[in-house]
């Protein structure tokens, strides 16, 4: 099955369920759950069912291209249930099967893991999926997001798309894996894996992301101050990055650290504050 | 009792994938819970048991047909509003009525100075059912809960969503609910084997079910068949495994239905040292090594898997697929370390934060070092030895520094060890690298040489007075940093190994408050957070009493067993002792001033303070020659209180007798706090 497959079968399982299909979200960020379809949506008290592809950066996660499964961005499909469906493990357990994993030839597992974003003040309750000893998809009961008590709570499925597509496979690294028919991982991404560790790691200009932090950091609180929130968010997602990649280019004390998370986490707060405001002027 | 009295109650609490740390106190808390509530609902219960499952908590016994009747008594009218002229007024006889009771069984009581009229009765009788109905939710709710959450409308919390609710009463299924879930007759078995739900109508039926769904309800069971099945796979290539305890617990609970199987990786990879082989396995993989008779590891492993299932192929293969990306990683992480040597990462060691207030690794060693310089004079080490133990700091918390470490972090220490041996650092160094969080526990192996004992000591010094001295802590529960394993460490070192020699706990932590600026109460602070330790493991061998009264002195603690084994064989002698020595101290405690010479007056006064300077005089470890004067010495006492008046109204007097007390009690206590037994 190559990648796209993956995808299209993922993608034909949810609508079923009832899911709207989006498309990946156009800033960048480290993880499908800051795209704004999860993280506006799973705040205040209206229904919701999405699923998309979301790339996914990691800058400190780079390996130059040589890790057979570390890379700087990967993909993830991500699922968000909204309120969480009583049935969401046999849901997720069929979407497996949709796959080929069928569960009585395969171990799923499920292990704690609560998973927590400090940046954008989320946290949540769940495991890890173990497919036969790896791990293929977070799972997540929404308990806060952005500092506000999730009600009612939405339940995120994230799947680790190049985890499943180099397991269905049945290789042991994501480079030979085909994205689609004759086109593998490696043609599409090796050498820009090679650039983003070499940037993120080497060529980065650390005073250069300080200072564009600051800048995105105030843009986002002038735009609050005049309720464009969409705008703001995605400052906050630009400012999000450059600390990621400020803190894999080692340019962030460890005395530092926490302040720049404090900063990114209180715009979120505003900014969630901003939305809740209007939707509830909306109601 | 007849049988028909009674009735079997069975519970299940179907709950989504309960997490493992969590499942074997949940089975304890639930049972204790459920117990507690039968009895307070006066529902008499024998033959309970509980079980739990990484997606059930299961609770049965067989309770009572009936709530044990117990009796209750009513007030009714003021006993001046019931009768009329010898009447029964319409209000009492109403009362009478209304609680069920003739007149003439009416009893009377004084509340707050007036007479009433009460009726006793019976309580109403709730039915086993009605009991059944309420106690989950009641249970659950009120149960101890690790961390919980919510998951739907109800807002219920626990540990993980609940999705079904089974209540039974023989072959009744009985209606009731629990956060937010409503019961109903059925049961489902194992994810992998049994998705669908099972209709369960009896007690009789619900083991059936668990039996089809392939789910072992028993936690003890489900260990039993690993570990016999995990032998008997690993005894299939010629070797053993050997069990961790809280692998095996881990493992156990995370499925319904264990089934072991046999993995294989390639034996390139046990060219990695085995530290990291296990530590993949176990820790990231929860899989159980396999060695052989000489404990070296072996190219193979066993893992478990929840269920049947059709074929083990694809199941191990894919676990297979998964370790050799895992290995291949440590073997890639491990070959990028070899490229440097261990010592060339010492330079960075300023660049890594120790903890926020405490600065980085290197002030920390530089501490350590000049704690060192200070006291050096007290290990009498030789300068290749002393050069030793500098090597030994500058090197310890370098693989901090490695990929191995930042990747597998409970690996530090260890894989400094490791790297250090084969950078080729002297024996005795690499030793004190690898133990240097040993003794970590009452039994532990102790760090074998003197590098190794003193890196311990000074390091764990150092930790507490810092930690300390910026009031971070343990108290209660909390105790993030580990601070009393710390401790542990530093009492056992001092308590159990020669390197303290002739110097005290207390020497020691006061030149290391003063290194970091904090002075006597931070000392203070942290002896007795480490006497606090030593008496919580000596505490099995010792009265806690002994050992509280030895320790409240200052001594080299190497001679701590020769301190209670002496208090042991004089203890049933020192009665006497003890009571000179309250009397003493009680009047002692008058003194104002202590003048450095005593002008004793003849007699008893002079005969009494050569006596005490006798017992004070004796050898420090000859306590034979020391407990020998005190039996001088007590006659004396008694001697003294009878002929001399301490208190004295000149106050000159007085305070020359109450200073030569002071020294008779400094005499008798000097080994032990006679207060304290």
């Amino acid at each position: 099955m190559t990648i796209q497959e993956l995808i299209m079968t993922l993608k034909t399982y949810w609508q079923r369920e009832g899911v709207l299909l989006a498309e990946p979200y156009d800033v960048e960020m480290g993880a499908g759950t800051l795209n704004p379809f999860t993280f506006f949506r799973a705040l205040g008290p209206d229904p919701w069912r999405v699923a998309y592809v979301q790339p996914s950066r990691r800058p400190v996660d780079g390996r130059y291209g040589e890790n057979p499964n570390r890379l700087y961005q990967h993909h993830q499909f991500q699922v968000v249930l909204k309120p969480a469906p009583e049935d969401v493990i046999e849901l997720y357990l069929k979407s497996l099967e949709r796959l080929g994993l069928n569960r009585r030839q395969h171990d799923v597992r499920f292990v704690e893991d609560n998973w927590e974003a400090p940046t954008i003040g989320a946290a949540g309750v769940g495991w890890e999926v173990w497919l036969d000893g790896m791990e293929i998809t977070q799972f997540t009961y929404f308990q806060q997001m952005a500092g506000q008590e999730c009600r009612p709570v939405s339940v995120e499925l994230t799947y680790g798309i190049e985890r499943l597509a180099s397991y269905l496979a049945g290789v042991d690294d994501v480079w030979s894996v085909l994205w689609a028919p004759g086109i593998s991982y490696r043609e599409l991404f090796e050498r820009v894996e090679w650039e983003q560790a070499t940037y993120s790691f080497e060529a980065a200009d650390p005073d250069l992301l300080r200072h564009l932090f600051d800048i995105y950091e105030s843009e986002c609180r002038r735009l609050l101050e005049r309720g464009l929130e969409r705008p703001a968010y995605e400052c906050l997602l630009k400012a999000s990055h450059l600390f990621n990649t400020l803190d894999a280019r080692g340019a962030i004390a460890v005395v530092e650290r926490q302040a720049y998370i404090g900063r990114l986490r209180h715009l979120a707060r505003r900014t969630a504050e901003v939305y809740l405001g209007r939707i509830a002027v909306h109601a | 009792m007849p049988k028909s009295k009674y009735r079997e109650l069975l519970i299940e609490v179907g709950v989504e994938e309960i997490p493992s740390r969590y499942v074997e106190s949940l089975a304890a808390d639930f049972l204790q819970g459920v117990k507690e509530h039968l009895t307070r609902a006066r529902l008499d219960f024998t033959h309970e048991s509980v079980w739990c499952t990484p997606r059930r908590l299961g609770f049965q016994a067989r309770v009572a047909a009936f709530q044990t009747p117990q009796q209750e008594v009513v007030r009714g009218p003021a006993v001046a509003v019931g009768w009329q002229d010898g009447v029964p007024t319409p209000a009492l006889v109403g009362f009478a009525r209304r609680v069920g009771v003739s007149i003439e069984a009416l009893d009377r009581q004084m509340v707050g100075g007036n007479e009433y009229v009460t009726a006793t009765r019976a309580k109403p009788v709730a039915s086993v059912e009605a009991i059944a109905q309420s106690l989950v939710e009641e249970v659950l709710s009120a149960m101890p809960k690790p961390r919980t959450m919510r998951w739907d409308e109800s807002d219920a919390r626990f540990v993980r969503p609940v999705r079904w609710l089974l209540l039974l009463l023989d072959n009744v299924v009985v209606h009731g609910d629990a956060l937010g879930v409503a019961s109903a007759g059925k049961t489902f078995g194992n994810r992998t084997d049994h998705p669908e739900p099972i209709v369960v109508g009896s007690v009789a039926e619900y083991w059936k079910a668990l039996e089809a769904g392939r789910v072992e309800a028993d936690g003890q069971r489900r260990r039993q068949v690993i570990v016999e099945e995990g032998m008997r796979l690993a005894r299939s290539v010629g070797g053993h495994i050997d069990f961790d305890v809280d692998l095996l617990e881990e493992v156990a609970n995370l499925v319904e239905w264990p089934t072991p199987f046999l993995g294989t990786f390639s034996a390139e990879f046990l060219q990695i040292p085995a530290p990291i082989l296990v530590t993949s396995m176990r820790v990231h993989q929860r899989y159980f090594p396999v060695r052989n008779e000489a404990g070296a590891l072996l190219p193979y492993f066993v893992a478990v898997r929840n269920g049947v299932g059709d074929s083990l192929d694809l199941v191990r293969h894919g676990n297979e697929k998964v370790l050799r990306a895992r290995l291949s990683d440590a073997q890639y992480f491990f070959s990028k370390d070899r490229q440097r040597r261990l010592i060339d990462h010492a330079p960075e060691l300023a660049q890594v934060t120790w903890h926020a207030r405490l600065g980085t690794y290197q002030d920390k060693i530089n501490r350590i070092k000049s704690l060192f310089t200070e006291t050096k004079a007290w290990w009498g080490l030789e300068s290749t030895v002393e050069q030793l133990f500098l090597r030994s700091v500058d090197l310890y918390k370098c693989d901090l520094l490695t990929q191995v470490v930042s990747e597998f972090p409970e690996l530090q220490g260890e894989m400094g060890a490791i790297y250090a041996r084969l950078d080729g650092e002297d024996s005795r160094v690499v030793e004190a690298i690898a133990d240097q969080y040993r003794p970590a526990f009452a039994d532990d192996r102790l760090p074998p040489n003197t590098v190794a004992q003193l890196l311990g000591l000074l390091d764990r010094v150092d930790t507490l007075t810092a930690f300390y001295s910026v009031d971070i802590r343990p108290s209660g529960s909390e105790d993030p940093f580990g601070l009393r394993r710390v401790a542990l460490g530093l009492a056992l070192l001092a308590a159990q190994t020669p390197i303290l020699g002739d110097h005290t706990i207390t020497e020691l932590l006061t030149v290391a408050a003063r290194q970091t600026a904090s002075g006597q109460e931070v000392m203070k602070a942290v002896r007795s957070l480490v006497v606090a330790r030593l008496i919580s493991v000596m505490e099995t061998r010792w009265p806690v009493e002994f050992l509280e009264s030895v320790l409240a002195r200052d001594f080299p603690w190497r001679r701590l067993h020769e301190r209670l084994t002496f208090l042991q064989e004089h203890r049933s002698q020192a009665e006497v002792v003890i009571t000179a020595y309250k009397r003493v101290k009680r009047i002692a405690r008058h003194i104002v001033t202590k003048s450095a010479a005593l002008d004793l007056e003849a007699g008893i006064e002079s005969e009494l303070g050569a006596a005490a300077r006798q017992a004070l005089a004796a050898e420090e470890n000859d306590l034979q020659a020391w407990w020998d004067a005190i039996g001088q010495l007590l006659p004396l006492i008694a001697q003294f209180f009878a002929e001399v008046l301490v208190m004295d109204p000149d106050p000159n007097v007085r305070n020359r007798r109450l200073a030569l007390l002071l020294d008779v009690q400094q005499a008798l206590g000097r080994y032990f706090d006679w207060e304290l037994l």
